[in-house]
């Protein structure tokens, strides 16, 4: 992972995140986008309108979330947070594949979003455990909203599970995107003073990887190894850089 | 309001409590609470202009409700028009705090009655609420989202009236998979 010296655009850097720490709010802040505008533009998919309106406040969530995280970067204001979102090129976005990608159908929608909250949930704690008092401090928050974000993926992963072809539908999504999950936890490493030290992650991508299993297990699911998935990094910035492309300057 | 120098410190006081005058009369886009009653309002601090100048520069301090709520960028820019013609004001700054908390309990009375009138409760510690139609206390959640990031779905077991009930913080946290 190439680290930028400090990100487009910033005012003023903050003089308490270094840089690898930089390097890694600012691949979780692209997740959190990603996930977030991935998912909003499929709310509408969900079987009820309280579902689709839990999609799209989950979105808004996760876009929230970004915009925190960008802000812990330094002084982003709002210029500067619009730069980094619709400026920045492409091969400055580090988010992992699974952020990314736009599910074919419930099943993939379903197990893409429990696979990422379940690794959020750990994503959260190295946050909250950051040395950096700044970046504990938002913690909290964030662990507050995503908390009902694990609740609905949790209980429509069961649900989807017990319509008649849950299984396997749900076992094919798992095919698909299980083997790209981990890319979730590839931070920094601690040489370049990064969320955590490496073995505190790669505790937590074991505990998130043990419990997808135990739940899996029970559900009579199989964890697969297999080839990993592209990021749809060009496509989200295609779509979510039209307007600002198309009517330069005047969104502010 | 009057015309002020921020040349003292009881001056950068009145200062201070003419922009919180002005400031209940930003509402939320919302809802029909000022950002006040909301308790979104963490702090106002006039600042003395450079040497020789007598207007003063404003600092607002404001918590987001939910960090994902879109009307954070309207708040922004009604809380500049609200302090845009006072004199005395130089430039105005707003700080948003994401990293403090903003709790159901920072609502106050004015604003908790604000939102019974437009069918919204507001739960307690327990989670409990009433319903404002009819004061019942069978007010059961149907979503844990709503119109909104701060609302969530309901409705009165009493009545039968849909009701909104804000969100809180959640009353666990899940414990990350083991």
């Amino acid at each position: 992972m190439t680290i930028p010296q400090q990100a487009p655009s910033m005012t003023a850097p903050n003089a308490a995140v270094g840089r690898g720490l930089a390097a890694d709010l600012l691949k979780m802040a692209d997740e959190e986008l990603f996930v977030g505008h991935v998912l909003t533009s499929t709310a509408g998919w969900g079987p009820e309108l309280e579902i689709n309106l839990a999609m799209s406040s989950i979105g808004q969530d996760e876009i929230g979330h970004a915009r925190v995280l960008y802000g812990l970067l330094g002084n982003v204001d709002s210029a500067s947070v619009s730069a980094l979102v619709y400026e920045r090129p492409a091969d400055q976005f580090h988010a992992a594949a699974l952020s990314s990608v736009y599910s074919t159908d419930w099943a993939t929608l379903v197990v893409k979003h429990f696979l990422y909250e379940t690794a959020d949930q750990h994503r959260v704690q190295l946050l909250a455990d950051c040395t950096v008092d700044q970046v504990a401090a938002v913690a909290e928050r964030v662990r507050d909203e995503e908390t009902y974000h694990l609740d609905f993926w949790t209980t429509w992963f069961h649900r989807t599970l017990d319509a008649r072809q849950g299984p396997s539908r749900v076992q094919s999504a798992l095919d698909e995107l299980w083997p790209s999950g981990g890319e979730l936890f590839d931070f920094s490493t601690s040489e370049r003073g990064g969320l955590a030290d490496p073995a505190t992650v790669d505790e937590h991508r074991q505990r998130w990887s043990d419990g997808v299993a135990a739940v899996c297990q029970e559900r009579g699911l199989v964890l697969r190894e297999g080839p990993t998935i592209p990021a749809a990094t060009d496509r989200i910035l295609d779509e979510m850089r039209l307007v600002y492309k198309t009517a330069p300057g005047s969104w502010k | 309001v009057t015309r002020l120098t921020a040349d003292s410190d009881s001056d950068r006081s009145r200062i201070e409590s003419d922009v919180c005058a002005l400031l209940e009369q930003v509402e939320d886009p919302e809802l029909p609470v000022s950002i006040i009653d909301l308790g979104m309002v963490r702090g106002v601090q006039a600042h003395a202009g450079e040497a020789g100048a007598s207007r003063c520069t404003v600092d607002v301090q404001l918590v987001p409700t939910f960090l994902g709520c879109p009307a954070q960028l309207f708040i922004d820019r009604d809380v500049r028009q609200a302090l845009q013609n006072v004199a005395s004001i130089a430039e105005v700054r707003i700080i948003w705090v994401p990293a403090e908390q903003w709790q159901l309990g920072d609502i106050s009375a004015r604003g908790r009655e604000a939102l019974r009138r437009i069918g919204v409760a507001i739960p307690d510690d327990d989670g409990r609420a009433r319903c404002p139609h009819c004061d019942s206390d069978a007010v059961v959640i149907d979503s844990e989202f709503g119109a909104s990031l701060c609302r969530r779905l309901a409705h009165c077991e009493t009545c039968g009236e849909n009701v909104e009930l804000m969100r809180s913080r959640p009353r666990r946290h899940t414990a990350p998979a083991e």
